[in-house]
């Protein structure tokens, strides 16, 4: 509920969610490239796949010859040939 | 960027097999170790990680239960590390770049544009009168200082830039491409006589009397126009004289003749097909040569191409680099042919022919003569020009002549 109330506040006021509520950003670069932002932990990481856990939210990626080009607290960038980024609930 | 920061500080290959690399990863980075370039190859990761931060990962391996192995050491201290036995060679690493420093303080080569009329040799040797020259410091050169001497001391240029550019001295040069100056006409009192035996063809004379008409013949030295104009009285007698500067144009027909003598003998120089390369070094006055050694007894013509060595555009260094090309040749004596005396005979006529042009003569006839005499060969060209004939001389000044311009 209360969860609800903030996100109202934050749509009301037009403020950006992913500061307010800490929700991942994807930027892509066709698709041989993405970067994500405000991510908490890497789950699983192989050849062909990547999951990503966020405050709210799993992040999978699919994909082949997939390489974490970097990553830090903050960002991870995922190179190679990106098929789907697919989110479900935690 | 990045990269030149990860070599400079050095970094490691590191491949890993184990039960939770994700967990490892997550460590890696809330600790604030940079990981990169990682990828999944079957069973194992591979990626690259700092050298320093590698003992810092160590406790996290052990939480996340996997093995490190390192596979490769990249970056300047695993470099020097593994040179560390070959001082000499950074040694002389190091004193390159500091001969290439100290090499460019100097002004290596001195490039001149734009001069017509001063050769490059004569403003070479201005400016080493004034301390410039190949070897001088740049820090001794005043550009505005010299762009002032070369204003000062050749009237004709207008406009002069200097400047440095590696080590390089570039001097551009604008010269006047008008007259400096009105030239001062000649007033004084003269008669025009004729240059040599000729036939008088026309005559425009706008100063003094005629003493000669068009179709006349005239001998050299002979009074075409004369610069003294009698004064005569009431009763038609020549009281006195003025003197005028004879002023006419006087074309003529004249005959010329133009000789020259060469030695039937000629010595002949056939390359005999036999060539020799090598290569020469000059720095300052010394020079080396490297060529390959002839046979004992032959003659060869050599010819090198010297060039500055140049760095980069305008880099230039004290040394000059030559490549010497030779053929041996075979000296014979031999004797002129007479297709050769004809081919000669025409070259000479035409060298003669253009030396009267460029004098502003017009050339009616001109022929030539071979002329065989023991071992000399004369070429005699006989030819008929149009061209001016008269050169004045001074009027002589005597008693009851009256000057222009004075009046009684």
């Amino acid at each position: 509920m209360a969860g609800k109330q903030k996100k109202a506040i934050v749509s009301a006021l037009n403020l950006p969610e992913d500061v307010f509520l800490g929700e991942m950003l994807l930027f892509f670069t066709g698709s041989t490239s993405a970067v994500v932002e405000n991510y908490r932990s890497i789950l699983f990481f192989s050849d062909g796949v990547l999951k990503i856990a966020g405050k709210s939210t799993r992040l999978t990626i699919t994909g082949k010859e997939l390489s974490i080009e970097y990553y830090d607290r903050e960002q991870l960038k995922v190179t190679g040939q990106i098929e789907s980024a697919q989110f479900s609930l935690v | 960027m990045r990269e030149l920061f990860h070599r400079y500080h050095g970094y490691l290959t590191v491949e890993m097999t184990g039960l939770n690399p994700e967990r490892f990863f997550n460590l890696c980075a809330f600790s604030g170790l940079e990981i990169w370039n990682a990828v999944c190859l079957g069973k194992q990761f591979r990626f690259y990680m700092r050298a320093k931060d590698f003992f810092k990962c160590r406790p996290f391996a052990k939480k996340a239960g996997v093995r490190l192995h390192i596979t490769e050491k990249k970056g300047l201290p695993f470099f020097l590390y593994r040179n560390r036995k070959r001082g000499l060679w950074g040694a002389g690493l190091v004193l390159f770049f500091v001969f290439l420093y100290i090499l460019s303080l100097y002004v290596w080569d001195i490039s001149y544009e734009g001069n017509l009329r001063y050769t490059d040799n004569e403003l070479e040797h201005f400016l080493a009168e004034q301390g410039i020259y190949c070897g001088v410091k740049k820090s001794s050169v005043s550009c505005e200082n010299l762009e002032e001497a070369l204003r000062e001391k050749y009237e004709g240029i207008t406009w002069v830039s200097a400047r440095l550019e590696g080590t390089r001295l570039y001097i551009h040069i604008k010269e006047n491409e008008v007259l400096l100056g009105i030239p001062r006409k000649d007033d004084s009192p003269c008669d025009l006589v004729a240059e040599s035996d000729a036939v008088i063809k026309s005559m425009i004379v706008r100063s003094g009397i005629p003493a000669v008409k068009p179709g006349d013949t005239v001998k050299k030295g002979q009074l075409l126009v004369s610069g003294r104009i009698p004064v005569t009285d009431d009763a038609g007698t020549v009281t006195s004289e003025r003197l005028v500067h004879a002023d006419a144009d006087i074309t003529g027909i004249r005959e010329r003749t133009e000789i020259k003598e060469i030695s039937m003998w000629h010595r002949m120089e056939i390359p005999t097909g036999k060539k020799r390369a090598g290569i020469a070094a000059a720095v300052g006055d010394l020079s080396f040569v490297w060529l390959m050694p002839a046979g004992a007894g032959s003659e060869w013509q050599t010819a090198v191409n010297y060039r500055k060595l140049c760095l980069f555009s305008d880099f230039y260094l004290p040394v000059s680099i030559g490549i010497i090309s030779a053929r041996e040749i075979s000296a014979v004596d031999a004797w002129y042919t007479q297709s050769e005396l004809n081919e000669l005979s025409h070259i000479f006529q035409t060298e003669t022919e253009e030396k009267l042009i460029e004098k502003g003569v017009q050339i009616i006839e001109n022929n030539v003569k071979i002329l065989v005499n023991g071992s000399v060969c004369r070429f005699e060209a006989y030819m008929k020009t149009e061209e001016s004939i008269e050169t004045p001389t001074p009027c002589e000044n005597t008693t009851g002549e009256q000057l222009e311009n004075e009046y009684n």
